[in-house]
């Protein structure tokens, strides 16, 4: 369960990106947060593992306060949660499960890790995760060789080996083509059903948002203007989030709404 | 009963033995002191005690039970010994987590508790090896407790995909191979044992070449032949325009020379502006111009070979022909540079701008041809000492490098030649390894905070600005004249190049996936391993390769102040002014030498 209370996140230039949040997700829940660029999307997801600290406030995770955690505490609470990003992060120099398995990071011993001698019960998790994303055939080759749609399904097995119980997905699709897109969004939302992995996913698309989700977050200049059950969810509401009306820009697929 | 309950109690076993053995052994130091006898025998006793009392308070440090400050706060010290044997069920929960003592803190202590075991029972020495034994034995349990712990948390009812393929047999990769050769050379080079070193040399060099086989990748020849293109261009312009001191330069003459191209330089920007608005290149041209006329001069009129050009033609004032070529060389330079500009070529630029630097730098030290020619009837006298080169001297008859055969050392002594390569080994595999910690800390992205950055990038700058020659004075004062002194001049020799280099190349490497491993809960060093080592490892590899090739060439040198290896014997026999034994060396160095470069060139091409 994560919880924010009027959490506030004001970055050193002064800009805040956060402002006076307040919501609460609940296990097993599928959330996907829209906005503009700039809303505090990733923002809004980086407090929820400590990259970005909040200013103001309180983000609890699973009943553990992050504002003001110790390093000890905030890795063990990154340690439950898996992060995909729009960039991938893979290392591209290595293979395929070689990067499935950094998801095990937090689990193994440190001379393990640093000498690359990982126990067998952890290679089988990072096999089995590349087999939930249906890439393990790929998992003796170089990232490298991996295409765009590929190498994000990498990203969430590697997310996956921590065997987390939230999964936090900063647009996980943006550089990715439609197509592709579709793959890698019924995936996250295979995983949140048979898992009952908490799912928070940043989209910039709305047919994807509508598609996927279930219950939609909407932020606007760093303030919850929207919380509530997708199925409600009108070009109206949208146009809250927006501040203005839907263009085929804000479509994966450039079709109308 | 639990596998670390069980180990538990038999390193608790060992500490009761170790606390035994060192009772005896101070009963026996106090009655072999009151009896004022030399106590060898009682020595040995103490050192057995303490190392085994390390190893038990390692063992009970390391794998004490439940995080440490609740059993502190709870129970009691006799409670905590009695722990294995009464609480069981605590383990059961414990198996998996062993201790919450932060491991290098345990590994700290047991060091510390060897030192002063060590200090107090026999001597300081004693104290040093046995915080290091006592270190490296926790570190050992500390992995056998981890491997213990190990808790499957594998669903055992799951049925692999039949697309999951094989998995790989860890192919034989250049780096352990490599390593291999290394190694095995230079332990058998310390051992004096060179069969060893053979043996293990040739086991290690099949793995490489079959590694090489296996590995089949591609040479990107780009940048090399962009190098040696602006090498050989800058080596040849700098060999062919010469110059020769002038001493009536003036700095101001030059400056109205450079300030009189400044017209051409801003005319080569307009027209650089014209094609592509770009103030960084317009800037690059007017500098490069300003720059041409600036060096142009004292380059020009200094240089010697026009002055018997000149008294030929009879011109007296020494200038009228040197004018015109200040003109051709200011032309072409700026030609090159506003070429670059047009072009783009960056190459052009950075050749024109070198070429300029060495032709200054050959004025400023008096490098002409002129004087190259006069000077080389002397080193024809040179020659005729130096031939024929004394080989028989040299290699000797069929076991040169195997029994000396120099007028130096003895029969046990091995081979002076040798010795320089053995030492250029263990000193490259030495400090090429000492350099990685180094090197990750002097890199902003991968130092642990800003303090650690700064810190380990001053002491990088600080060892980096050491010349080799005077590390080897250093320790051939310190730990006397020999092939340790060179060997640890070396060290940190190498540890500076590699330092430098490396810490470079992590500062350019790819931070997302860093960002993606802390993600993960990882500590800081775990990430850094799995997310920038990959990225580094194959420059790494190669940088290792070009340090022992560095250090080859490097210890030759080094012998000459009394560091080890064939620069002793070559520069007594210099000294002796036995010039055809020293071309003999000489020639052997060289073979030596460019075998390996070649070896090593064509491994650095098949890695980055």
């Amino acid at each position: 369960m994560i919880e924010f209370e009027n959490a506030d996140v004001t970055y050193p230039g002064g800009f805040k990106a956060l402002s006076n949040v307040s919501l609460k997700i609940n296990k097993g829940e599928l959330v996907v947060i829209v906005g503009l660029s700039g809303a505090g999307k990733s923002t809004l997801l980086r407090a929820i593992n400590g990259f970005v600290p909040i200013t103001a406030g309180s983000v609890k995770v699973n009943g553990t306060e992050v504002r003001g955690a110790s390093q000890a505490t905030l890795r063990e609470l990154r340690g439950g949660i898996g992060m995909i990003f729009q960039t991938f992060n893979l290392v591209y120099r290595t293979s395929v499960i070689n990067n499935a398995l950094m998801g095990r990071l937090s689990k193994v011993p440190r001379w393990r890790s640093m000498l690359g001698v990982w126990p067998a019960a952890d290679r089988e998790i990072a096999l089995q995760s590349l087999e939930r994303v249906e890439i393990v055939e790929k998992a003796y080759i170089r990232a490298s060789n991996l295409s765009g749609g590929q190498q994000q399904r990498v990203g969430i097995a590697r997310a996956l080996a921590q065997q987390p119980q939230i999964l936090l997905a900063d647009e996980p699709v943006a550089s990715l083509d439609p197509v592709t897109s579709h793959t890698v969004m019924r995936d996250l939302r295979r995983i949140n059903r048979d898992l009952g992995i908490t799912t928070i996913i940043n989209l910039h698309f709305l047919d994807l948002a509508r598609s996927y989700g279930r219950r939609l977050i909407g932020l606007r200049d760093g303030e919850l203007v929207y919380d509530g059950d997708i199925a409600d969810v009108d070009d109206e509401t949208f146009r809250g989030i927006y501040g203005r009306a839907v263009t085929p820009d804000d479509l994966k697929e450039g079709a109308e709404l | 009963m639990s596998e670390t309950a069980k180990l538990y109690r038999f390193f608790f076993v060992l500490f009761l033995i170790g606390v035994v053995i060192v009772v005896a052994g101070i009963f026996g130091s106090i009655t072999s002191a009151l009896a004022e006898r030399r106590g060898h025998l009682r020595r040995k006793w103490f050192w057995l005690g303490a190392f085994f009392w390390i190893f038990a308070i390692a063992a009970l440090l390391i794998m004490k039970p439940g995080p440490a400050a609740q059993t502190r706060r709870h129970r009691g010290f006799q409670e905590w010994i009695r722990h294995p044997f009464e609480r069981e069920h605590v383990w059961a929960e414990a198996a998996g987590t062993t201790s919450r003592v932060p491991k290098t803190v345990s590994v700290i202590t047991v060091a510390v508790v060897g030192f002063v075991t060590g200090w107090l029972l026999i001597d300081p020495v004693w104290g040093w090896t046995l915080a290091i034994l006592g270190g490296a034995g926790a570190t050992v349990i500390l992995m056998i407790a981890s491997v213990v712990g190990e808790r499957v948390v594998v669903d055992p009812d799951y049925q692999p995909s039949e697309r999951r393929p094989p998995t790989p047999r860890r192919s034989v990769t250049l780096l352990p191979s490599l390593g291999i050769v290394l190694a095995g050379f230079g332990l058998g080079g310390l051992a004096g044992d060179l069969l060893w070193g053979i043996v293990w040399g040739v086991i290690g060099g099949g793995a490489t070449v079959a590694a090489l086989i296996v590995a089949k990748e591609k040479v990107d020849y780009l940048d090399m032949g962009i190098l040696l293109a602006g090498a050989v261009a800058s080596t040849v312009l700098t060999t062919l325009v010469l110059p020769g001191t002038f001493e009536a330069l003036s700095a101001n003459l030059s400056l109205r020379m450079a300030g009189a191209w400044i017209p051409a330089g801003v005319a080569a920007a307009f027209v650089l502006w014209r094609k592509s608005p770009s103030p960084a290149k317009a800037l690059t041209m007017v500098l490069g111009w300003t720059g041409a006329g600036l060096l142009a001069l004292p380059a020009i009129v200094s240089w010697d070979v026009l002055k018997p050009l000149e008294s030929t033609i009879g011109d007296s004032s020494g200038l009228g022909y040197s004018y015109l070529f200040i003109g051709v060389t200011v032309g072409i330079m700026g030609g090159a540079f506003l070429l670059s500009g047009l072009t783009g070529l960056n190459v052009v630029a950075t050749v024109s701008t070198l070429a300029f630097m060495s032709l200054y730098a050959g004025a400023q030290v008096g490098f002409t041809i002129p004087g190259l020619i006069s000077n080389f009837s002397n080193a024809g006298e040179i020659g005729k000492l130096m031939w024929p080169p004394d080989f028989d001297w040299a290699i000797g008859t069929g076991q040169w490098w195997w029994l000396p055969s120099w007028d130096f050392g003895s029969e046990l002594r091995a081979n002076p030649l040798m010795e320089t390569f053995r030492i250029a080994i263990v000193a490259c595999l030495i400090g090429v390894t000492l350099a990685i910690p180094l090197a990750l800390r002097a890199s902003k992205i991968t130092a642990i905070r800003g303090s650690d950055y700064w810190l380990n990038k001053g002491i990088m700058n600080v060892i980096r600005t050491i010349p080799d020659l005077f590390w080897a004075m250093i320790f051939a004062t310190s730990v006397g004249i020999g092939p340790f002194a060179g060997t640890l001049a070396l060290i940190f020799f190498s540890m500076a190049i590699m330092a430098k280099l490396l810490s470079e190349t992590v500062d350019a490497v790819d931070p997302r996936p860093i960002e993606a491993a802390r993600a993960t809960g990882s500590h800081h060093w775990p990430a850094i391993r799995t997310s920038v080592w990959p990225q580094v490892l194959p420059n790494y590899v190669a940088y290792a390769l070009y340090i022992f090739e560095i250090n080859i060439r490097a210890s030759v040198v080094l012998g000459i102040v009394g560091a080890g290896g064939i620069g002793r014997v070559l520069e007594a026999q210099r000294s002796f002014f036995k010039f055809d034994r020293v071309l003999a060396i000489v020639l052997v160095i060289f073979v030596i030498v460019f075998l390996i470069e070649q070896v090593s060139v064509a491994l650095r091409r098949r890695l980055v």
